[in-house]
């Protein structure tokens, strides 16, 4: 589904390019769960940033589902944004002045869903997570884990194929995590391509597939059956 | 204060350079405009006030009431009046009238037209304290043939010798002896003189002044050639200016009490025809920012225009504090985290706040010193914009206010950010949401709205006054005065033997050039008031019908050729009309004024005719002949008047109009060709042909000026709104990047970033113009009540205003979420 080759992202200055991706080669199936592991400035959310469309690669291609992600207008990228791939934060950036529902809203509400159709969706979704009864709150009022789910319900609202997590968990308990990890990993069983950042050994073993990134450049890649190592 | 807290504000200052540099010249514009008016009402207030005695100097003016009820108000009374009011109130310590009369002064090298000439009498010098420069203030004028003359007369008809005692000419050769020379009256003074000669000596020359040989016989046996004051004609017209002056600690009261004396025994006759006279005092330095009444000797300002002003300066000056205001808080509140810190270490409160408004009044003072600069610069712009001889007035005293004014104003503007930041809790300014929270956000929405409510209404207000300039500009006249120039007939040939032939051989040879079409006499030009008037006039058979005041024009049979008025039944005057014949011509307000049904009925109807303002016609029936349509003879801004046009060559002060009708064949040598023919005719006299239309449109010059300074004003306070908007939109997209990150990772155009971003503000608009719009269109009404045409107060003025603040504000605003809309959401949304 997503093919990388040769990407390089640099910055310049005056006399050298301090590179923060150098010729990045990866490959990934649809269905596949990924993740990015690597220490701090290792251009691990560069990465996740320019498979988003976020970012651009100074150097290199980028196919997804054959197509050319680099040549793409503005408009072409926002649709992308608005069918094709979804966004978690590490720090939820749930929108304060909306309720729950409200944010989980927006993504639908650019798409040019109708009102009723975006209620039946959006309730559809909270009775999922179960969280009907804090509808009405604002992000404010919720623990980190609840604005997490909120904040994965607003990227899957629009049932993305590809879904961008960068560190889902860095903000959270290890109990609250351990919740996220397990219904991303659901959501991963239904079909849908995910590719998370993360710092924690535990959380990337929800993935089926670890890429170690130093410095810029891929060192490692292992593929490991999720059910294998999947821990209770 | 020690030395790092001037360094630190110095620093800040220069850190943000933009900003700092943009708020400094947002004050020095609101300053030095607000200085610019304020002199120029100081100007205008001052009028008058500088006399000795000013308080106890005042005018008396006419308020007459007709037979129909109507009142007239005139800034000149009954000639009479003045020489009287001493000897009949007691209160009264002297008093003057000047009458006006038309008047061209020669010597053999030099001329002087337009004089300000008037017959007074040497109380003139009691009342108002002028000392002479030459001669004898005390006894002004020692012989029958003593005139006193300005400085710049005697400059202008002497040259550079000394002019007292050297004699002049005026009109038809009236020889004078300069016998006193006094400075010219200050510009601010509403009253203003020439020359100065007496009613007296005007009486004498009248008896004595032989026409034929040019001679003054001289009879020291006569004492005093004024008539008798108790004659009826002495108070029938009002053309004297009447001035008095107030013994010490007398009560308006007693003096109009003494005027009743004045109405039994001096105005019976007008009491029997059923007219009200009524003296009013004003007093001499309420006189120039009153009312215009009619004949003003020099216009008024209106008070409500001065008021007006005062709203536009104090507008532009709050303006710009406000924004200076706007500006200061971004500034300060993103220093929280200085503040915060420096708390931590052990500041206090009052040298933190000292050093917030340590900024403020730093930079004030740098916007109060480029105000005064290019305050002194402008001035002089200004003043020649509003046809001022001199610079407007600027007194130190009034520098020392404004100074303590804008240093009060400076500190208030630092207190206001101090306020909001010092009291927090050092904890509270260090962590990161402070800036998002803590920016005043409300207040400032507040004002903002506050500022675009006052440009909106400004915005209404020029474009009210603008159109009601272009409409009175463009409105038909009613007589074609566009190829017309006209003149004061020669005064040197006054009452000279043969002048009338020579005036009509002059006119046939003009209209013999190419180009040239007519010419005709009467006895004003549009543009000019109608020089006499009666409330004598019905028809014969209506006697009851008596009461309006008429307007009266005499001109002679080539009137209509020249200025073609709209015939609507009969015909004007013909080659075979006698003049000073029998015959009148209406216009359609007097047909209607008489009664007469229509214009066709109003053929062959006998009209009485009294009218006893130098003209003298005494009950002469007239037969009308015509009805024109009506013109307007002066500007739109007064309504037309009932018109009885006769055919006969006399006119006020023996002073006439020549027009001349020219066309497209006359090509731009008019005056040229004009000129070459006058001075072989009439070599003694200044040649002065002027463009009718001009002189009309002159008319409209308080106007357009007004509206021009409301223009600029309007400017600059729809700039300096949108200058605050533009701190204000900055500020408040600031707050919102991590939003709008979110939403365009979720799928958002910058399109719909955008709408999101300029909602709020179009709503502060709509609130703006909500406010903003009736007071403009109560305001706007009341003007526009001065006008007796006026242009239509259109719902579009209002829209248009509304929709140019929308499109400005959106401009402005749009540029901040442009910028907004368009960051890439990464860094927005980067975990910090």
């Amino acid at each position: 589904m997503i093919k990388l080759s040769n990407i390089d992202r640099y910055y310049q200055s005056k006399f050298q390019r301090s590179f923060v991706l150098k010729a990045v080669n990866l490959e990934i199936q649809q269905g596949e769960f990924v993740s990015i592991m690597g220490p701090s400035g290792a251009g691990k959310s560069t990465l996740l940033n320019i498979i988003g469309l976020l970012d651009e690669p100074s150097a290199g291609t980028y196919t997804f589902l054959g197509n050319d992600m680099l040549s793409l207008t503005e408009k072409k990228k926002i649709e992308y944004h608005r069918n094709a791939i979804g966004f978690i934060f590490q720090a939820f950036h749930l929108i304060e002045e909306l309720t729950v529902y409200e944010n989980i809203e927006t993504p639908l509400v650019y798409k040019g869903v109708k009102s009723k159709e975006r209620k039946a969706m959006v309730a559809d979704l909270l009775d999922q997570f179960n969280m009907v009864a804090k509808k009405d709150l604002f992000p404010s009022q919720l623990s980190g884990g609840q604005q997490q789910l909120v904040a994965i319900a607003r990227a899957i609202i629009g049932k993305p194929m590809l879904l961008l997590a960068d560190e889902p968990t860095g903000n959270l308990h290890s109990d609250q995590g351990k919740q996220i990890m397990e219904l991303l990993s659901g959501l991963n069983k239904e079909g849908m391509t995910i590719i998370q950042v993360t710092h924690s050994e535990t959380n990337a073993m929800y993935g089926n597939r670890v890429i170690r990134l130093v410095d810029g450049i891929i060192r490692e890649e292992n593929v490991q059956p999720a059910f294998f190592i999947q821990p209770n | 204060m020690n030395t790092t807290n001037l360094k630190t504000t110095f620093r800040s200052i220069l850190n943000q350079k933009f900003s700092s540099l943009l708020s400094i010249l947002v004050l020095t514009a609101g300053m030095a405009s607000f200085m610019l008016i304020f002199f120029y009402i100081n100007y205008e207030k001052g009028f008058d006030r500088s006399w000795t005695d000013a308080d106890r100097i005042y005018r008396v003016a006419l308020s007459k009431t007709l037979p129909d009820g109507k009142v007239t108000k005139t800034a000149s009374n009954y000639v009479a009046l003045g020489w009287v009011m001493p000897d009949e109130i007691p209160g009264v310590e002297c008093s003057t009238s000047l009458w006006e009369d038309k008047v061209m002064a020669y010597t053999t090298e030099n001329y002087m037209t337009d004089v300000r000439f008037y017959w007074g009498d040497a109380s003139f010098f009691k009342v108002f304290d002028r000392p002479f420069l030459a001669g004898d203030v005390q006894n002004p004028f020692p012989t029958i043939q003593s005139m006193v003359i300005s400085e710049s007369a005697a400059r202008q008809l002497f040259g550079s010798q000394n002019a007292l005692g050297k004699s002049f000419k005026i009109n038809e050769g009236w020889e004078f002896v300069v016998s006193g020379i006094f400075p010219d009256f200050p510009e601010d003074s509403h009253v203003k003189v020439d020359i100065l000669g007496t009613c007296n000596q005007l009486f004498y020359y009248l008896g004595h002044f032989d026409n034929a040989t040019s001679s003054l016989r001289l009879d020291p046996t006569v004492k005093s050639s004024l008539p008798d004051a108790s004659q009826s004609w002495l108070w029938t017209g009002s053309d004297a200016y009447v001035y008095t002056k107030l013994k010490k600690d007398i009560s308006l009261a007693d003096i109009t009490a003494g005027f009743g004396t004045i109405y039994k025994k001096y105005t019976g006759h007008l009491l029997a025809s059923n007219q009200k006279s009524e003296f009013v005092m004003q007093p001499i330095s309420s006189i120039h920012t009153g009312p215009n009444l009619e004949h003003e000797m020099s216009a008024n300002i209106d008070s409500r225009i001065i008021s007006a002003l005062w709203v536009v300066a104090i507008l532009a000056l709050l303006m710009s504090w406000v924004i200076f205001i706007n500006f200061q808080i971004t500034q300060s509140v993103e220093r929280a985290k200085e503040v915060g810190l420096k708390k931590v270490v052990g500041a206090s409160s009052s040298s933190l706040s000292v050093q917030i408004v340590l900024q403020s009044v730093l930079m004030n003072a740098v916007g109060m010193g480029l105000a005064f600069v290019v305050f002194f610069v402008l001035r002089k712009s200004l003043s020649s914009y509003l046809d001022l001889k001199h610079l407007i007035p600027v007194e130190p005293a009034s520098l020392m206010v404004f100074l303590l004014v804008f240093l009060g104003g400076s500190v208030a503007s630092g207190l206001y950010p101090a306020f909001i930041i010092v009291p927090r809790k050092a904890q509270l300014l260090l962590s990161k949401n402070f800036v998002q929270k803590n920016d005043g956000f409300s207040l400032r929405r507040t004002l903002i709205v506050f500022q675009f409510a006052a440009s909106i209404g400004l915005l209404i207000a020029t474009s009210v006054i603008v159109r009601q300039v272009s409409f009175m500009k463009n409105k038909d006249v009613g007589l074609s005065i566009d190829q017309t120039v006209y003149s004061n007939i020669p005064l040197s040939n006054l009452k000279k033997p043969g002048s009338a032939e020579k005036l009509r051989a002059f006119m046939e040879e003009v209209n013999r050039m190419p180009g040239f079409r007519s010419s005709t006499l009467t006895s004003s030009i549009p543009g000019k008031a109608i020089t006499f008037h009666s409330n004598q006039i019905f028809p014969v058979d209506a006697p009851e019908k008596v009461g309006s005041n008429y307007g009266l024009l005499t001109v002679e049979n080539h009137f209509d050729e020249v200025y073609q008025p709209r015939l609507l039944s009969g015909r004007l005057f013909a080659e075979d009309d006698r003049a000073g014949g029998n015959l009148v011509v209406l216009n359609r307000e007097a047909c209607i004024q008489l009664g007469l049904s229509s214009p066709e009925t109003a053929i062959g109807k006998f009209i009485n005719v009294s009218v006893h303002d130098y003209i003298g016609i005494d009950k002469v029936i007239y037969q009308v002949c015509g009805v024109i349509e009506n013109f307007h003879q002066e500007s739109p801004r007064k309504a037309i008047e009932p018109l009885l046009i006769i055919n006969d060559l006399r006119w006020k002060y023996d002073v006439g109009f020549i027009s001349v009708g020219f066309n497209q064949q006359a090509g731009s040598n008019v005056l040229a060709a004009l000129k070459e023919k006058w001075e072989r005719f009439y070599p003694a006299d200044p040649f002065s042909f002027r463009f009718t239309n001009q002189t009309y449109q002159m008319q409209m010059k308080a106007d357009e000026k007004l509206a021009g300074l409301f223009s600029a004003y309007t400017g600059l306070s729809v700039l300096l709104a949108a200058l605050g908007l533009l701190g204000l939109a900055s500020n408040a997209t600031r707050k919102r990047v991590k939003e709008i990150g979110i939403r365009k990772v979720n799928g958002a155009r910058i399109s719909e970033v955008m709408v999101m971003l300029n909602r709020d503000f179009v709503v502060w608009i709509a609130m703006a113009f909500v406010i903003a719009t009736p007071i403009a269109y109560f305001a706007m009404s009341k003007w526009l009540e001065n006008y007796a045409y006026k242009a239509e107060l259109n719902w579009w003025i209002f829209a248009l205003a509304g929709l140019l603040a929308l499109g400005i504000a959106l401009l402005t605003v749009s540029w901040q979420s442009w910028k907004a809309a368009t960051r890439n959401p990464v860094e927005a949304l980067r975990y910090e």
